[in-house]
Formats: structure tokens, sequence, C-alpha cells
């Protein structure tokens, strides 16, 4: 499997792209940076879930 | 605008809102825990934005926090559970793990899943097996946006079907994808904005080829994958149609059109012919097939080092 990954992850890539990625990669990018910096919410989310705390008593994310 | 936080003050907040609503301890962990991992992978539409829709399926009665979980048929290498209408992200859980110690037990095991909810992202699942050296498989269907090709009728949900696959040194194989061209959630990201979807995401009510995002409000459908039958959306609308029939038929859940919408707003269908939604889960262990030391390593790499070790003693 690794022979597999590396084949295709250093596959080479079509010229606007640096990087050719395997099934997985950009979530796991993702999770590093969210784990690391944070997690983004939209300002409609934070409010829908400030009215569930509400709901709840449950303290509210600050 | 955007506001940053945490992933622990996000877990804890809605671990307490899955207590809120009469979950036990464990299963809010667990809920939590699988349901931001959609936020934590990117998957937005799947993660915390949905707690409030998830309160509302328990408002309407249609999720339950205490469910009895229930294996109600099973073979060495197969079962099926009823979720009780549990929450999917505890549903899931209890399934996967079934069909890994199946796996565990003689190479492989098989889960078919009714009467759930649900279940956050299908990576979350699928890539516990890899813990274990297995090959986690997962699908789920959920409710109808998806019309087959040649169709204006929506029969179809988005889908998705996850294949985790574990490596050695490298990063595993992880390939979660919904069967149509795009999943909901980058199209309610276009409503929100207003902005055009390109061509082969959705058609209007006629079935005209649309890139106005609203459509699907409005009698339109999602596409299969491919789009049009020219770029290959028959084969979009069979892989759709297969989680469909693994999770739904086989297990006795709904499926096709009768699938329980997500939002607590909408009634559920009509003549449903089975229980919830329903899902499917695959563990096949590597050492069933090779070793999986060497299943996972680059082949041939014990023969490479031990050259490259002689080279240096011979220097």
């Amino acid at each position: 499997m690794d022979q597999w990954l590396k084949r295709f992850r250093k596959a080479k890539p079509a010229k606007e792209f640096e990087q050719v990625l395997v099934p997985g990669d950009p979530e796991r990018f993702m999770e590093t940076d969210r784990r690391k910096n944070g997690i983004p919410l939209m300002q409609a989310v934070v409010e829908d879930l400030q009215y569930v705390a509400e709901r709840f008593k449950i303290s509210p994310l600050v | 605008m955007e506001r940053i936080y945490n992933y622990e003050q996000l877990w804890l907040f809605t671990k307490n809102v899955f207590i809120s609503i009469g979950c036990s301890e464990e299963h809010a962990a667990l809920a939590a825990t699988g349901l931001l991992r959609a936020d934590l992978r990117g998957i937005d539409s799947h993660g915390i934005a949905r707690l409030s829709g998830y309160i509302r399926l328990w408002e309407a009665k249609r999720a339950n926090a205490t469910p009895d979980i229930q294996v109600i048929h099973e073979t060495p290498s197969t079962g099926v559970v009823d979720g009780d209408s549990g929450l999917g992200l505890v549903v899931a859980p209890f399934a996967m793990d079934l069909a890994i110690s199946k796996a565990e037990n003689i190479g492989s095991g098989w889960i078919a899943v009714r009467n759930s909810n649900h279940f956050g992202i299908a990576a979350q699942h699928a890539m516990k097996a890899l813990e274990k050296d297995m090959i986690g498989i997962v699908m789920t269907n959920a409710s109808a946006l998806v019309a087959p090709t040649f169709s204006i009728e929506r029969l179809l949900g988005t889908n998705p079907i996850c294949v985790a696959i574990p490596a050695g040194e490298e990063f595993p194989f992880v390939a979660d994808l919904a069967t149509t061209t795009a999943a909901n959630g980058k199209l309610e990201i276009l409503q929100r904005k207003n902005q055009q979807a390109p061509a082969g995401w959705i058609q209007d009510k006629e079935g005209n080829i649309s890139t106005n995002p609203h459509e699907i409000k409005s009698g339109g459908a999602l596409l299969p994958l491919g789009g049009d039958r020219e770029h290959g959306s028959h084969k979009g609308y069979a892989l759709g149609a297969i989680v469909d029939i693994f999770s739904g038929v086989l297990s006795g859940a709904n499926f096709g059109p009768w699938v329980p919408p997500f939002p607590a707003f909408i009634p559920v269908p009509d003549n449903m012919p089975g229980k919830g939604i329903g899902h499917f889960f695959g563990a096949m262990r590597i050492d069933a097939f090779r070793k999986a030391d060497e299943f996972k390593k680059r082949h041939g790499s014990v023969v490479e080092k031990i050259q490259k070790s002689e080279t240096c003693e011979g220097i």
C-alpha cells in the first residue's frame, strides 16, 4: 500500500497544479490545520447554537 | 462572517447538548466526537451546523436519545442491527464495532442497519477499521434529493460510500464520496451566497440542466455523479442505487423516496416500507488475504533494506 500511495502522491501534476492527491488527503490536511488553529463557524451557525444553549440552559459558546 | 472556536470547546458544548436531550454520558461523548469529526475534516455541512437539526428531530420524537440498539439477525460474518430510532452517531459506532469484531473472528464482518438516523460523515466510522489493520467500508442512504438519469422524480439521497484502507508509513487511503456530482452541503453554500452552480449539479423540475442553486427548493433535483447521460450520470445513478439497496433494502430500513427527511419540519413520507434510515458497514481483515505488514509496506522493501545495509557494510 505504501508503494501504491507513494506512486500516486508523486504522480506528475498538470501545469496548473502543485501536487497530486490521494483520496482522504484534503480532509487530513484540513484536520491537521483545524486541530491546531481552531474551527471557523459561520455567524448563522453560532446564533443557532446560542439558541440551543438557551433552550437547554447550558453554558453558551463564547 | 466567521468566528473561530477550538475543538475541545465545541466538543464539550456538543456533549452537553446531547446530555440535555437525555443521552447517557457515554453516548453523548460518542455522538459529539462523531459529529465534530466532520468539522475537523472540513465537511462543515455534516458537523456542528447540524446539531440544532438533531435537536429538532428529537423534539419531533423522530430521534431517540436512549435507544435500545439490538442485533436482530446474525451469522458469523453478517448481521442486521435495529437502531431503535437512535442517533446515527450512536448507532453507527455500535454497528461498525460489530462488523470489526466479526472480522476479528472470521476474517470479515458485514452489518446492515435499519431504524437509524443521520450518522455524520461516513469516514468517521470506516476509519475505525484502520486501527485494526482492516479495510472499512461504510454506506448510508439519505432522504431523496437526487433524480435517476432520465427522471424528474427525486428517488435517491446523496448516498455516500466510504472505503478506508490502512497503510504503513504513508497516510491511509480514505475515499468518502457522495454519489452525486456535488454533495448537498456544497449546494447549500451556493444558496447562502446566492451564487450560480456549475452545470451538471442540478436540474429544474422539468429535467432541464440548471445553474440556479435554489431550483432544488422548487421541484428540482440534484444529479447523480456525472451530471447527465453524456457524462456518465447513469454510472452515478447506479452507484447511488447500490448504496440505497445495501443500506435500505438489505436491512429493512426505508429506501428510495421513503427515506425520512432530516429536517424535522418536513413530514415523514406516507406508507413507509421500512424503519428509519439505513446504513451498511463492512470490515475486512487484511491478514485474511496476506500478512498485514506485507500489505501495508512497500512491496520488496524488506529486500531493499537488506541490500542497502549490505552495501554499507561492504564500504
